[in-house]
């Protein structure tokens, strides 16, 4: 089963709840893979500190002049996105906005073009404890972090994987979702919570990804009762806020193990996960 | 010398330099031998990106020289260089004519 | 008219509701553009009556014309993001939603089937607010913030100080620092970049100052919650300071604020927020 952790806004939670359910399921021995898909801000690996075992630089293609150029731009006309440009004898590629889509690389009448690999970033393994971890670390400064997100979330197989995706509703976070069993919405009882955790409600139905919602810190802020069912998406499960588990967090440890009746509340999260699956 | 200026409207000499080189509605080419004009559409400027490499890859495909607008993007500049196309920023609310005179007079700087 | 933009980079500073309430403090007549649709909460802070949405067109997608095709699956195999399947009547079928409008499909169709439609992408409209109007958009979900749509909000920003007769513009700029970061950028007369202590926000800032050197605007920092990490504040000020921003507001961390924030109480209703940012305003107004 692939289970995304996902969430319409960032600072929900999501990383918390994600690790917590891979050492949940680990300690009921379990074989479980977890995915830090957030691979612009991957901090997956400060609370279950894997040992990594082997790091590969991600890359995607992107065309490279190989042969004759007499500037003929039809490699130019072809790309839909403006990233290729025919100069008089040579092209310059604008790396940043090329689709890797190959329609440059058909349309050359000489077959000059050939797509090469251009590095992204880390695609990082290891092992924490007996999970299986895999992260990305998008390189300072890279534009695109789509292709990184659908590498980890490639080299991820095995029965049970956790996949916490990256915050929002746009590329990167349908990346990490799609080919999901389920999703897991984590969000907060704040008016910002709610309203784009409908949007992350309506990325799963276009994706065909069955959504479940986790209210975090159900406690604070106010009665979103309403505005969550209004999602369409059942509410399985509520976290209260408890400040142990926010200096837990800050330290760099699981709460899962050191806070008291936390270890319940995953539990029945990972129950309910498991109860939707079947049903859905 | 054929020179190409990011217009906002019209289509003549007195047309007014438009503030962005990419998202520019349209160009207005002129050749500075004769002063005949010719009016290139911008159909970069409706694209979802790149508006600027999309524009610099339509101007250089026309064989000008150099270009005016108000302002050039990273991107632009980039592909303008690249393309060997001089650049000329101008403000925005000049006229064609005058910024022409101001080129030929070599007042105007280059980028 | 003086057009502000707010930038931050990464998301997450605090951005959009300084911004909001910048809004709110500021007397002059003014218009207000959310351009941070990947984040579109500008709407959600300020209240009021949206005008008739529009809609917002960026790119193409793939459209079959099955009169012409002959069902060989050419295109299922090509596609270079899977967006063309094969359905139980053994046609091919373009999904939508996976379709980037490349066009190696119309390439590789021997019978040339293909066209290419343009792509609603999202909708935008003008509310009308007791802090003056409020251009904002909604994208569609999976899309992303474009060029394009970040200049037609701000030109119908324009449009309406021009009607209106307002002295400024407020835009909540996008997240980033690419293509719609640069769209946002261009003509403006002043560029804030709200930034928090941090290595990823101190990354980001340099990007954000050297972006408006490139456009030749002056820009102005808000340093937000100043006091969390006094030595990697001091790393920004310095930043701010080689590279010639001026800091227009120090905000310091208060418990207050995220509490008040998650029960949609404005920030400036947050006690001694109200003087910080009537100060900020007049140090921006004096900027540009
Ligand atoms: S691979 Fe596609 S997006 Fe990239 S330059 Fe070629 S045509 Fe353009
Ligand atoms: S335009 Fe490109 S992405 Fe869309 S269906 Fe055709 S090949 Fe696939």
């Amino acid at each position: 089963m692939r289970i995304a952790i996902a969430s319409g806004k960032g600072g929900t939670g999501k990383t918390l709840i994600a690790t917590s359910l891979a050492v949940h399921w680990a300690k009921q021995g379990k074989a479980v893979t977890y995915v830090d898909a957030d691979v612009e801000e991957p901090n997956g690996h400060l609370f279950l500190r894997p040992t990594f075992e082997k790091t590969t630089r991600h890359t995607v293609p992107v065309p490279r002049l190989a042969g004759f150029c007499d500037g003929c731009a039809k490699c130019q006309d072809a790309c839909a996105f403006n990233a290729i440009i025919a100069l008089k004898e040579r092209v310059q590629v604008f790396d940043e906005l090329c689709h890797s889509c190959g329609a440059c690389v058909n349309a050359c009448p000489h077959n000059s073009l050939k797509l090469q690999p251009r590095e992204l970033g880390d695609l990082r393994h290891g092992m924490a404890k007996n999970i299986n971890f895999i992260d990305g670390l998008l390189d300072v400064g890279e534009a695109r972090a789509t292709p990184l997100i659908e590498g980890v979330v490639e080299a991820a197989d095995g029965e049970l994987v956790i996949i916490d995706s990256p915050p929002g509703a746009s590329c990167p976070a349908v990346t990490a979702i799609r080919g999901a069993d389920i999703a897991v919405l984590i969000t907060e009882p704040t008016l910002f919570g709610v309203h784009d955790l409908d949007l992350a409600v309506q990325v799963c139905q276009k994706l065909n990804v069955p959504p479940i919602i986790v209210l975090n810190r159900a406690n604070l802020g106010g009665d979103m009762m309403d505005a969550i069912k209004a999602t369409g998406a059942p509410l399985v499960a509520q976290i209260d806020f408890d400040p142990q588990i926010s200096v837990a967090t800050a330290r760099g440890e699981l709460a899962i193990d050191v806070v008291p009746g936390f270890a319940d509340a995953i539990a029945n999260i990972a129950d309910a996960i498991v109860v939707s699956e079947v049903v859905s | 010398m054929k020179v190409a200026f990011a217009i906002e409207a019209g289509d003549g000499l007195n047309a007014q330099v438009c503030p962005n080189f990419g998202r520019a509605p349209r160009f207005l080419i002129v050749d500075s031998k004769d002063n005949s004009t010719e009016v290139l559409e911008n159909k970069a400027a409706q694209e979802a990106h790149g508006a600027g490499t999309g524009a610099a890859a339509m101007i250089s495909k026309h064989g000008v020289q150099a270009i005016v607008a108000g302002r050039f993007g990273p991107k632009a500049f980039d592909a303008l260089s690249a393309a060997e196309i001089a650049m000329y920023e101008a403000p925005a609310d000049q006229t064609v004519k005058t910024v022409l005179v101001q080129i030929q007079a070599g007042t105007l700087k280059k980028l | 008219m003086k057009q502000i933009v707010m930038l931050s980079g990464k998301g997450g500073t605090g951005k959009t509701s300084i911004t909001a309430s910048l809004a709110r403090v500021a007397t002059e007549p003014k218009v207000i553009v959310d351009a941070d649709v990947d984040a579109a909460n500008m709407a959600i802070l300020l209240p009021g009556d949206d005008e008739q949405w529009r809609p917002f067109f960026a790119g193409t997608r793939a459209v079959i014309d099955y009169e012409a095709c002959i069902n060989c699956m050419t295109c299922v195999w090509e596609c270079p993001f899977k967006a063309i399947r094969e359905s139980k009547d053994f046609r091919p079928v373009v999904d939508e939603f996976d379709c980037e409008g490349c066009g190696v499909c119309g390439q590789v169709c021997p019978t040339n089937a293909f066209s290419f439609k343009p792509h609603q992408a999202g909708t935008w409209t003008v509310r009308d607010t007791k802090w003056g109007p409020l251009v904002h958009a909604a994208l569609n979900v999976g899309e992303d913030n474009s060029g394009k749509l970040v200049a037609q909000v701000r030109q119908e920003g324009r449009a309406q100080a021009a009607k209106t007769g307002a002295d400024y513009v407020l835009i909540d700029g996008p997240p980033g620092i690419g293509c719609p970061v640069h769209a946002a950028l261009g003509g403006t007369d002043l560029v804030i970049a709200v930034t928090e202590p941090g290595v990823s926000a101190q990354h980001d800032l340099n990007r954000l100052l050297d972006l408006a050197g490139w456009f030749k605007i002056p820009a102005a920092i808000i340093l937000n919650k100043a006091d969390l990490d006094p030595k990697a504040a001091q790393n920004l000020l310095k930043t701010a300071e080689d590279k010639g921003a001026k800091v227009v507001a120090k905000i310091p961390f208060m418990p207050e604020v995220p509490m008040a924030l998650s029960k949609g109480i404005p920030l400036i209703e947050v006690p001694g927020m109200q003087e910080i940012l009537g100060n900020c305003w007049q140090e921006i107004k004096e900027l540009v």
